[in-house]
């Protein structure tokens, strides 16, 4: 609807006026029914008719647009699956209209956690994928619990029987480190996706166990090992942050007096560089004394019956170390692990459990 | 068919009169009374002249002039003023020529000749020649780039010829195929595909003529027509921008290292590159020979003179290749190496050493490695290492090699026993490479590191490298190498005789030099 008032020159409008509105009108009426007709079908061609995300040919169209801008300005992206897994069981006690809206509920929550510049799409089978512009392998992970948190207390899957309940599952890619094309990224989220199903996280139980438990219970799987292998690695690990100093991360060291000297012989190779990944060491003592970079050092009295470790999360790979608490040279129990789900698990419990403070925003900021 | 000119005045006799005057120019008119119906046929007709009345009734002349010029279909329309006001003359904020009162029409029609014949210069290759469709002119007035735009948007099929004098009595000619609007084929002189037609849109001169006619070529170019000119132009402006860094065509350029020197993972553009460097020298022969376009083989040639990997000679004649075999590392390999170092750390940080993983199938092995480093002049070697208390399970420094005064490979003693499996992709992570060193029966020494050989190789960008150390009187079988030869990559595969102090040296410098990016 358009409304003339107040002719320009001050007159009331005359037949030419209005033979020239009508036209106007009509112009405008059909070139509007137009628009609104060709907006909705490209919607429509771009909408999963279900979840009302936005479709998978679309998503891949818009990943690998993604990717040649990624390249050119040397950026960073990430992208992440929730798997639902088998629907099955839901079907079959919610029917079909409610695996529906199951369906749409899910993308509803994912779509709450997202920012305006990212992107939700349904690919299918329970399956949804998200693409995450300028985020790194942090910033996917903070998503990535936040939106299993999400779902877990949704009403969505509280209310399915136990039995029938989704087990969503979430697999994370960044771009350029996990895959330099479309294909090789959807590959490394769907491995991703599978081996967060078989994460010892899973196998041993840890999600409902506190992180002392859940540390101790990995000591057992561990191996006996000489008091120097975990030292060295410990002080390794530490120093390694150095090399790279422009990679996200986050370190968590709680190396109570069997590693506390390698920790601060790597701390000491950091002297002066001005590093992206954050340092937390929770141990007595005075922090080391160079103001770069800063070390986060906290009391052991709020851990007081951990087992010492070392976490390292973040772009590159994941790491984490268990000693047993034991004193002296000789033999100690280790555990270590590379599998990044179990990382990430127990960086991500640190922080909750102990409310270890972070500053890291969920996303990359602009490389320097 | 004559040009079209829009006529807008709210005065109606005015307006038959100008009417008359331009078609008995032989111009075809249409007259509006007010700004509405004006731009109705503006955009209907699309007029070559529009002349506008300065007071037209509902959209003045200057508003209605302002809207045409927003829109790119109108954009061309020339525009001509009229007012009855004669102080109206006096306005210079108008974007055309203004006719103040008194009104002659014979004048406002020369007025309209006047812009279509100033029109007709600007847009030479709408004149048509010779037959229906054909098009030429001068790409001085209108580059090939905005030409294959605009024949993209109308979907033309046909041929576009271009040519340029290059020097007196030489012409170079290029051709370009489209089809359905899209780039299909080009060539210029040799260069063919996406080379010729970046060549070509490079050309701010020269003459070009289209003929639309039927092409049955196959297609040699695939990618989209704009993403090929947007490419295009960026070889251009970056051409233009680094003009003065990229060597001269006409200058010499010579490798100046050994190919062995060369490290074993090369983009396919560098590499085919170097191998034109073994056969020409000129700078544009270099170019011609080269299958990529003419901006990426220059940019890659200054890279390698700015690395001191070639040589560049602005007068005539190859160069030699200087002798690079003074110590390990020659200052190109040490540029190299800190380029590489400093790609990773913020600007201002001190580039810290290099990490060279050390995997050994067994203690031997890195006895006789260790005592072969010790050898190399600016090679550190770690206490425990040359006092041989060190164990198989350590992660630690085995020893430094300096490249130049501040900078060197640190080598970084690493378990091999399957517990330590986690470790290897945070140690491997960020590393120039991984050295392994197998020593007895080959087929025993791969099975001892095979997991970790094959954990690094999964990393990006994994460059691995191994030392085949061989006893004295000791004999490789080839059945057992090539077994092998799957795990282990033959072109960074090094047969070492610890036997001859001399040769295992040259060898392990060799490898040294292979394993810095």
């Amino acid at each position: 609807m358009a409304r003339l008032t107040d002719r320009l020159e001050g007159d009331a409008f005359d037949d030419v006026d209005r033979v020239c509105a009508q036209k106007f009108s009509r112009h405008a009426e059909v070139a509007l029914a137009n628009a609104l007709r060709f907006r909705a079908l490209e919607k429509r061609s771009l909408e999963d008719p279900i979840s009302g995300a936005y479709t998978a040919q679309y998503f891949q169209d818009v990943v690998r647009n993604e990717i040649e801008k990624a390249n050119r300005f040397g950026r960073s992206f990430a992208l992440l699956e929730l798997d639902l897994g088998s629907l099955d069981a839901a079907l079959r006690e919610a029917g079909e209209a409610g695996v529906q809206i199951l369906l749409t509920g899910v993308a509803e929550e994912l779509t709450r956690l997202l920012r305006a510049a990212d992107l939700l799409a349904a690919g299918g089978a329970g399956r949804f994928y998200v693409l995450l512009a300028e985020a790194d392998a942090l910033g996917a992970a903070v998503l990535k619990r936040r939106a299993l948190q999400a779902l877990g207390a949704s009403e969505l899957f509280t209310r399915i029987g136990a039995d029938a309940r989704p087990d969503p599952q979430v697999g994370t890619a960044v771009y350029p480190r996990d895959g330099a094309s479309l294909e090789a990224l959807l590959r490394v989220l769907d491995e991703r996706v599978e081996e967060e199903r078989r994460s010892p996280v899973r196998r041993l139980g840890l999600d409902r166990m506190t992180l002392a438990e859940g540390l101790q219970t990995l000591l057992e799987e561990g191996s006996p090992e000489r008091a120097e292998t975990a030292a060295q690695i410990a002080r390794f690990v530490v120093s390694e942050i150095g090399r790279r100093p422009r990679e996200r991360g986050l370190l968590y060291a709680a190396p109570g007096t069997a590693l506390i000297g390698a920790v601060r012989d790597g701390l000491e190779a950091l002297r002066g560089v001005a590093t992206r990944t954050e340092l937390v060491v929770i141990a007595d003592g005075e922090r080391p004394d160079f103001p770069e970079p800063a070390v986060n050092w906290l009391s052991p009295q709020r851990i007081a019956c951990l087992a010492p470790f070392v976490i390292q999360y973040g772009d590159g790979p994941a790491y984490a170390l268990v000693r047993d608490a034991k004193d002296g040279a000789g033999k100690t129990r280790l555990f270590h692990t590379s599998d990044r789900s179990l990382v990430e698990h127990l960086a991500f419990r640190l922080q909750q459990e102990l409310a270890v403070p972070s500053h890291l925003p969920a996303t990359e900021e602009a490389r320097a | 068919m004559s040009a079209l000119v829009l006529i807008a005045d709210g005065d109606q006799r005015r307006a038959q009169r100008i009417a008359d005057a331009c078609r008995a120019s032989g111009l075809e008119c249409r007259v509006t009374s007010h700004g509405a119906a004006a731009l109705e046929t503006a955009l209907a007709e699309l007029p070559a002249v529009l002349v506008a009345q300065l007071d037209l009734p509902l959209i003045d002349g200057p508003k209605l002039a302002a809207i045409l010029r927003a829109n790119p279909r109108t954009q061309p329309t020339r525009l001509l003023f009229v007012s009855e006001r004669a102080e109206a003359a006096a306005r210079k904020d108008l974007p055309g020529r203004l006719i103040a009162a008194p009104v002659d029409p014979d004048e406002v029609a020369s007025g309209v000749r006047a812009l279509l014949a100033e029109r007709d210069g600007a847009e030479a290759p709408s004149e048509p020649i010779g037959g229906a469709g054909i098009v030429e002119g001068d790409l001085a007035q209108i580059p090939l780039a905005d030409l294959l735009q605009l024949f993209h948007v109308s979907r033309e099929t046909g041929t576009f010829e271009v040519s340029r004098e290059l020097e007196v009595g030489r012409l170079a000619r290029g051709q370009v195929l489209l089809r359905g609007g899209d780039v299909i084929a080009a060539s210029v002189e040799a260069a063919l595909g996406e080379k010729a037609l970046y060549r070509l849109l490079a050309w701010d001169r020269g003459r070009f003529v289209f003929r639309p006619e039927a092409v049955t070529e196959t297609a040699t170019i695939q990618r989209p027509t704009r993403a090929l000119l947007r490419e295009g132009k960026r070889h251009v402006e970056e051409c233009g921008r680094l003009a003065v860094d990229l060597p001269p065509l006409s200058a010499h350029v010579t490798l100046c290292i050994q190919r062995s020197a060369l490290p074993n993972v090369i983009h396919p553009l560098t590499q085919e590159v170097l191998v034109v460097l073994e056969l020409y020298s000129r700078v544009q022969d270099v170019i011609d020979h080269c299958s990529y376009p003419d901006y990426q083989v220059l940019r890659t040639l200054h890279t390698l003179i700015r690395r001191g990997m070639v040589e560049l000679r602005r007068g005539p004649g190859p160069a030699e290749a200087p002798d690079t075999a003074a110590g390990i590392f020659a200052p190109a390999h040490a540029a190299r190496l800190r380029e590489w170092i400093e790609a990773v750390m913020p600007r201002g940080t001190p580039a810290r050493d290099a990490k060279l993983l050390v995997v050994a199938s067994d203690a031997g092995a890195t006895r006789d490695f260790v005592r072969m480093l010790a050898r190399l002049p600016g090679v550190a070697i770690d206490e425990r290492f040359t006092t041989g208390s060190y164990s198989a399970d350590d992660l630690t420094s085995l020893g430094r090699i300096a490249v130049d005064e501040d900078l060197g490979i640190e080598l970084l003693h690493t378990p091999v026993a399957q517990r330590f499996a986690p470790l290897w992709p945070v140690a491997g992570h960020g590393a120039l490479g991984a050295l392994f060193l197998l020593s007895g029966p080959a087929s025993r020494a791969v099975e001892a590191v095979r997991p970790t050989l094959e954990a690094l190789r999964r990393l990006p960008r994994a460059r691995t490298f191994s030392l085949l150390l061989l006893e004295k009187g000791e004999r490789v079988v080839p059945e057992e190498v090539r077994e092998n030869l799957s795990l282990l990559d033959q072109g960074s595969l090094f047969l070492i005789p610890l036997e001859s102090s001399e040769k295992s040296s040259s060898l392990l410098r060799e490898m040294l030099q292979r394993v810095l990016p």
